[in-house]
C-alpha cells in the first residue's frame, strides 16, 4: 500500500522505515539486509537510508513509501494517489519510475487516480469510476476512443471533449446530426437503432477536429475568443454560430497567424464523432 | 522606526523579566543570608554576605537525626511525585487513545465528566478525600498521596495526550497495520514514538503537580516522617515565629531542580515529532 500522505514513520529512518514491516514478520537481519538493498537499489535510497522523513523532499518521501511497499514482496500493490502532492515536474519522473518499477516487480497493481494522464500512461486496463460505479473498463487507447459514457467521455482527453446537443436526421443510407450553427455527417458504425429526430449529445475531441479552406467541407465556423499556443500544438477556444462553447486542436503555424475574432471553417472525421444518448447519456454504439 | 520598536520591546521585555525575576532575587538572597540576619525592607536584596547557615538548618544539619529526616522527605517528595507521573501517563495513554481514534457509546459523556472534574478546586474534594482514605487505611502514606494526585492529574493528562494522539494522522498506523501490525502494536512501535514529546510533557507537568502541591499533602499527612517537601517549608514559617531564611532556602532548594530540568529539556519540549512523516 502507497499512501497519498506516505505516511512514513517519523520516527525512523529511511533504513527503519523499510525494514519495519519485515521486523513485525520475524524476518532475519540477512533478509532485511537484502531486501532493503533490493529496494534502495531499485529506487535510488542508498545514499538517503540514514536520514529521517523530514530531511528528505517530497520526491523522495515518495520512493521511500514505494520502497516500503516492495521489501513486502507483496502479490497486489495499492497505490492510493501517489502522485498528488508531488509538483509537476517531479510528477512526471516518478511517474516513470511507477511504471518501470511496476514492470520490474510483474505483481498487480491497483492505482488509484484523478489524473487522466496517470491513467492513461500507467494503466494496462483502466477501470472509470463515477459516484463509486464502474463506467467502463478496458485498455486506456480503446476507453479513450470508445467512450461508453458521455462522463468516460469528458473525463479523459485534455482540452475536454467538446459535447453539444443535437437532433438526429436520416440522409440516405447514413446519418447526419444537426444543432445550431452545425451540422455533421456522421459514420453508420456510430449510430445504432436510432430514430429519425432522437436528441443525441455530440462529442468532437478538440484533437480530431480540422481546419479547412472551404466552407464545403466545414461542419460549423468557429469564432475564436482565445488562442492558446503550447509550441508543440495549439488550441482555439471560442464559440459557434449559435453560441455553443468549442474548442478545436490547431497547428501551431496557423495559431501564429490566427488572430481573436477571426473565423475558423471546421471539419471532422464521421468515424471521429461520438454520439451519447441525451437522456441516458450512454454511447449509440454502446 | 524598526530600531524604535525594537528597542521598545526590548525594554518592555526587560521590564518583565525584572518583574518575575526580582521575589526570586529575594528568595535567593533570604536563603543564602547569615542564619542570624533579619528580613529588612529594602530596594536592592543583595545579601551583606554570602552563608550556606539557612540551607544547612534546612537539611536537618542543627538537629540530631535532622538529616535522616530530611533525606526521607525529599525522598517522599520524589517517590510521590514520581509515582504520580507514572500512574497519569500510564492510565492516560490508553484512555486518550481510546477517545481519539475510536467510537463508542458514552464517548462524549465521558469526555464531558472528565472535563467537569477539572472544574473543582481541589480543596473542595479535600474532606471526601481524607474520609476516603482514611476508610483504606492510606493516610500517611506515599500510595495514598499518589492516588489522590492521579485524580487531578489523571484526566488533564488524558486531555492533553488525546490531543497529542489526535494530531498523528491515521494513516501512520494504517500503514504500521498494512505492514502487519496489530492495532496494539501500531499503538506501541508508531503511535507511542511519535507522540514521545508530548507524553514527556504530560509526565512533567503530572510531576511537579505533585512536587509543588501543598493543601492536600498538609491535609491528609500527619507524621513528620510522610512529609513531603511542601509541608515541611510550611512548617518553618509559624503562627509564632518564622524562620524565612530556613523557608528561603527551602523554596530554592524545592525549585531547582524544576528550573534546572526545564533548562535542559525546552529543546525537546518544544521540537515536535510528528513533522516530515506525512506531505508537506
Amino acid at each position: 500500500m502507497v499512501f497519498q500522505s506516505y505516511a512514513l514513520y517519523p520516527h525512523l529512518n529511511v533504513r527503519d522505515n523499510l525494514a519495519f514491516g519485515l521486523r513485525l514478520r520475524k524476518a532475519d537481519d540477512a533478509t532485511i539486509a537484502a531486501r532493503i538493498k533490493e529496494a534502495s537499489d531499485m529506487l535510488g535510497l542508498a545514499p538517503l537510508l540514514d536520514r529521517l522523513p523530514k530531511e528528505l523532499s517530497g520526491g523522495q518521501r515518495q520512493r521511500v513509501a514505494m520502497g516500503r511497499a516492495i521489501v513486502r514482496r507483496a502479490n497486489l500493490y495499492l497505490f492510493d494517489e501517489p502522485l498528488s502532492n508531488l509538483d509537476a515536474a517531479l510528477r512526471a519522473d516518478v511517474r516513470v519510475d511507477i511504471r518501470k518499477l511496476h514492470t520490474k516487480l510483474g505483481a498487480t497493481s491497483l492505482y488509484v487516480t484523478h489524473d487522466q494522464t496517470e491513467a492513461m500512461t500507467l494503466a494496462d486496463t483502466l477501470w472509470v469510476l463515477n459516484k463509486g460505479r464502474v463506467e467502463q473498463k478496458g485498455a486506456p487507447l480503446d476507453v479513450y476512443e470508445r467512450p461508453q459514457t458521455k462522463f468516460v467521455a469528458s473525463f479523459l482527453g485534455s482540452p475536454r471533449i467538446n459535447l453539444v446537443s443535437a437532433a438526429l436526421k436520416r440522409d440516405g443510407n447514413s446519418w447526419i446530426a444537426t444543432s445550431k450553427g452545425l451540422s455533421v455527417h456522421l459514420s453508420s458504425d456510430r449510430v445504432r437503432d436510432a430514430k429519425e429526430g432522437a436528441s443525441v449529445i455530440l462529442g468532437m475531441r478538440p484533437h480530431d477536429l480540422r481546419v479547412t479552406k472551404s466552407t464545403a467541407d466545414a461542419f460549423a465556423t468557429l469564432h475564436v475568443d482565445v488562442i492558446e499556443a503550447l509550441g508543440s500544438e495549439a488550441f482555439a477556444y471560442g464559440t459557434l454560430e449559435g453560441g455553443t462553447p468549442f474548442i478545436a486542436r490547431i497547428e501551431p503555424d496557423l495559431a501564429r497567424i490566427t488572430k481573436i475574432g477571426d473565423a475558423l471553417h471546421l471539419s471532422i472525421s464521421g468515424d471521429r464523432v461520438h454520439l451519447f444518448d441525451q437522456t441516458t447519456e450512454r454511447a449509440l454504439d454502446a | 522606526m524598526k530600531r524604535i520598536e525594537s528597542l521598545l520591546s526590548h525594554l518592555l521585555l526587560v521590564l518583565a523579566v525584572i518583574f518575575a525575576v526580582y521575589p526570586v532575587l529575594w528568595l535567593v538572597t533570604l536563603a543564602l543570608s547569615p542564619t542570624s540576619s533579619q528580613a529588612r525592607a529594602v530596594i536592592l536584596p543583595i545579601p551583606d554576605s554570602l552563608s550556606l547557615g539557612n540551607m544547612k538548618l534546612l537539611v536537618g544539619g542543627g538537629t540530631p537525626g535532622g538529616v535522616a529526616l530530611f533525606l526521607r522527605q525529599l525522598g517522599n517528595s520524589i517517590i510521590v511525585s514520581t509515582a504520580t507521573a507514572i500512574v497519569s501517563v500510564v492510565v492516560a495513554l490508553p484512555a486518550s487513545y481510546a477517545l481519539a481514534r475510536m467510537r463508542f457509546v458514552g464517548k462524549n459523556a465521558s469526555v464531558r465528566t472528565l472535563l467537569a472534574t477539572q472544574m473543582f478546586p481541589a480543596v473542595a474534594s479535600a474532606v471526601p478525600l481524607y474520609l476516603l482514605l482514611e476508610t483504606l487505611h492510606l493516610l500517611d502514606s506515599r500510595a495514598g498521596l499518589v492516588l489522590v494526585y492521579a485524580t487531578t492529574s489523571v484526566p488533564f493528562a488524558i486531555f492533553q495526550l488525546r490531543g497529542a494522539i489526535e494530531s498523528i494522522p491515521i494513516e501512520l498506523e494504517e500503514a504500521a497495520m498494512v505492514d502487519g501490525a496489530s492495532r496494539f502494536v501500531a499503538f506501541v512501535r508508531v503511535v507511542l514514538p511519535v507522540a514521545r514529546p508530548q507524553i514527556a510533557v504530560t509526565a512533567l507537568f503530572a510531576f511537579m503537580s505533585a512536587w509543588n502541591e501543598f493543601v492536600l499533602a498538609a491535609t491528609l499527612l500527619s507524621r513528620k516522617e510522610a512529609f513531603t517537601l511542601p509541608v515541611v517549608l510550611q512548617g518553618y514559617v509559624g503562627e509564632h515565629s518564622a524562620a524565612w531564611g530556613v523557608f528561603a532556602a527551602g523554596a530554592v532548594f524545592v525549585s531547582l531542580p524544576v528550573m534546572a530540568f526545564f533548562y535542559f529539556v525546552q529543546r525537546q519540549l518544544i521540537e515536535g515529532l510528528a513533522s516530515g512523516g506525512v506531505k508537506g
